[in-house]
C-alpha cells in the first residue's frame, strides 16, 4: 500500500494507469489493487468512473427494456415516413411560433433575426402550399390570428384498429374560432363510420366535431368557446349505424400540444 | 491495427464533412437544412421510436426536433459540439415530454375509467430516453468495439473471459471496452445528460 505521499511523477504516472483500467472498475472487473487504491482516494478518478458506471447502466436498462440491440428492424422502418420533411418545410413556412419552444432555449424568438434568405422561403412555401392541400389547410386566414393558440397532436392507433393505422391532428384559430384538420393513414375502411372528437378526460366529457371523409380526412370548425385546455385530446372512433349516437369504438386518440 | 491508416483517412474526411456541415447550418444556409435532415433524421426518428415505440409519435418528434434545431440554430455553437449530438439532444428532450404528457393523459384516463392507450409507459421517462441514446450508440460502434461491449454489459463476462471467448488478445479488448464505453458517454455527454 503506498498511500504516503508520492512523487509528483510517480502519482502522475499512476494517476494515468487508473484512468486507463477505470472501464473495468466500473464493469466490476478486479484490477491491480495499487490502481484500486489509488482510484478510491482521487476525486477526479471517482467523476470519471461514476460517469462510466452511469453508461454500463444505462446500456443494461435498455437492454432489459427491450430496446437495445435493435439494429434488427428493417432500415427502412428505422427512418421517418416522407411526409416528415414536407410537414417541417410547411412549419418553417408559416413562420415562427406564437410562443418560443420552451424546449430549447430562445428559439423562435430568435427568428426574426435571421430570416432565411429568398430562395429557401420560397423553396418553403412551395412546400407549403403542397402540404396545405394534403391537409385542407388554408393558410391565408392565418394572419392576424397569432395572439391565439394553435397546436396539433400525433393520433396513435388505439385497440380498436390496427397497429399500423396513424393520424394527424392541427388545430388554428379561424376567424369564428378554431378550425380542426384531421388527417389519418393506415385506417381500415370503417363498420359504419369515423367520428372525430374532442374529449375532456378529467371531467371524462366528449363532443363530436364530425365525420371523416372517404379520403379519411375532414375539416372541422370546433364549437363555439370551447375550452381547449379541458378538451386536450382528439379521438378518433369507429361508429355503427345503430342509432346509438355516443362514442363507441377508438381507433385513434392524440393530446393536442400547443405552441 | 492493420488497415488503421485508411480508416484514419476515412474518419477524418468524414469528421471534415460533418464540421462543413454543422457550420453551415449554424449560419444558416439554406442547403444544410436539408442536408442535415438527410443525415441525421434517422438517428433522431430511431432514439424517439424506441423510447416511444410508435412512429407517428416519432415522425411528430422528429418534426418538432427539427424545427426548432432550425429555429434555435443561434444557440448552437459548432465549437462546442457535434450537431449529431445537439440534435439528438432537442430530440431527447422532446422525448421526454412526450412521454410525461402521455403518462398525464393515461392517468387521467385511467382515473375517468375510460379504455387506456395502446402506449408502453416508461416510468422515469428520462431515464428511458438515455438508455435508447445509449443503445443507438451501441448499435453504431464497429462491429467488433460492440461484440466486446455486448459481452461486457449483457453477458457479464470478465475481460479475461471475452478475451478468451473471441480470441482476441486481453490488451486488444481491454481498448475497445475503453474506447467504446467513452465514445457512449461522449455521445450522452453531446446529449446533454448529465451522468453523475
Amino acid at each position: 500500500m503506498s498511500r504516503s505521499p508520492e512523487e509528483p511523477t510517480e502519482g502522475d504516472r499512476l494517476h494515468r494507469r487508473a484512468l486507463i483500467e477505470l472501464p473495468e472498475l466500473a464493469l466490476d472487473s478486479p484490477v491491480d489493487p495499487i490502481i484500486a487504491a489509488h482510484v478510491a482516494g482521487c476525486a477526479d478518478c471517482q467523476v470519471e468512473l461514476q460517469s462510466l458506471r452511469a453508461v454500463r447502466d444505462l446500456a443494461r436498462f435498455g437492454s432489459v427494456g427491450g430496446t437495445a440491440r435493435a439494429g434488427a428492424a428493417e432500415p427502412e422502418a428505422l427512418r421517418p415516413g416522407p411526409l416528415v420533411w414536407d410537414r417541417i418545410s410547411a412549419e418553417l413556412a408559416a413562420g415562427p411560433p406564437v410562443e418560443p419552444g420552451r424546449v430549447e432555449p430562445d428559439a423562435g424568438r430568435r427568428w426574426s433575426r435571421r430570416l432565411p434568405r429568398r430562395g429557401l422561403l420560397a423553396g418553403l412555401a412551395a412546400a407549403a402550399i403542397v402540404v396545405a392541400g394534403v391537409a385542407g389547410w388554408t393558410l391565408g386566414s392565418r394572419q392576424g390570428d397569432s395572439a391565439r393558440a394553435r397546436g396539433q397532436a400525433v393520433l396513435a392507433a388505439q385497440p380498436g384498429t390496427v397497429a399500423s393505422a396513424q393520424g394527424h391532428a392541427v388545430m388554428r384559430p379561424s376567424h369564428d374560432g378554431y378550425q380542426m384538420t384531421v388527417t389519418t393513414t393506415g385506417l381500415p375502411a370503417p363498420t359504419g363510420y369515423y367520428e372525430v372528437w374532442l374529449y375532456d378526460p378529467s371531467a371524462a366529457k366528449m363532443v363530436a366535431i364530425g365525420t371523416l371523409g372517404s379520403d379519411a380526412q375532414g375539416s372541422f370548425t370546433m364549437p363555439a368557446g370551447i375550452d381547449t385546455q379541458a378538451y386536450y385530446v382528439v379521438d378518433v372512433s369507429n361508429q355503427l349505424y345503430n342509432g346509438d349516437p355516443r362514442h363507441q369504438t377508438s381507433v385513434l386518440r392524440g393530446t393536442i400540444r400547443t405552441g | 491495427m492493420t488497415g488503421t491508416p485508411i480508416q484514419a483517412a476515412g474518419d477524418e474526411e468524414s469528421e471534415a464533412s460533418r464540421r462543413r456541415l454543422a457550420a453551415a447550418f449554424a449560419a444558416g444556409q439554406e442547403s444544410a437544412l436539408r442536408a442535415a435532415y438527410d443525415q441525421y433524421s434517422g438517428l433522431v426518428f430511431r432514439i424517439a421510436l424506441h423510447s416511444l415505440g410508435n412512429r407517428g409519435d416519432a415522425e411528430d418528434v422528429t418534426q418538432a426536433t427539427f424545427v426548432s434545431a432550425w429555429r434555435g440554430r443561434d444557440t448552437y455553437d459548432p465549437i462546442r459540439g457535434s450537431l449529431a449530438g445537439w440534435l439528438v439532444g432537442i430530440a431527447r428532450r422532446r422525448t421526454v415530454d412526450l412521454l410525461r404528457a402521455q403518462a398525464r393523459t393515461q392517468r387521467e384516463l385511467d382515473a375517468a375509467g375510460l379504455e387506456a392507450g395502446s402506449v408502453e409507459l416508461a416510468d422515469p421517462a428520462e431515464h428511458a430516453v438515455d438508455a435508447v441514446v445509449v443503445a443507438d450508440g451501441l448499435a453504431e460502434l464497429p462491429p467488433v468495439q460492440r461484440r466486446v461491449l455486448e459481452l461486457a454489459f449483457f453477458d457479464d463476462l470478465s475481460h479475461p473471459q471475452i478475451a478468451a471467448a473471441t480470441g482476441m488478445p486481453l490488451g486488444t479488448v481491454k481498448s475497445h471496452v475503453r474506447r467504446g464505453m467513452i465514445r457512449l458517454r461522449d455521445r450522452l455527454e453531446a446529449a446533454g445528460v448529465t451522468l453523475t
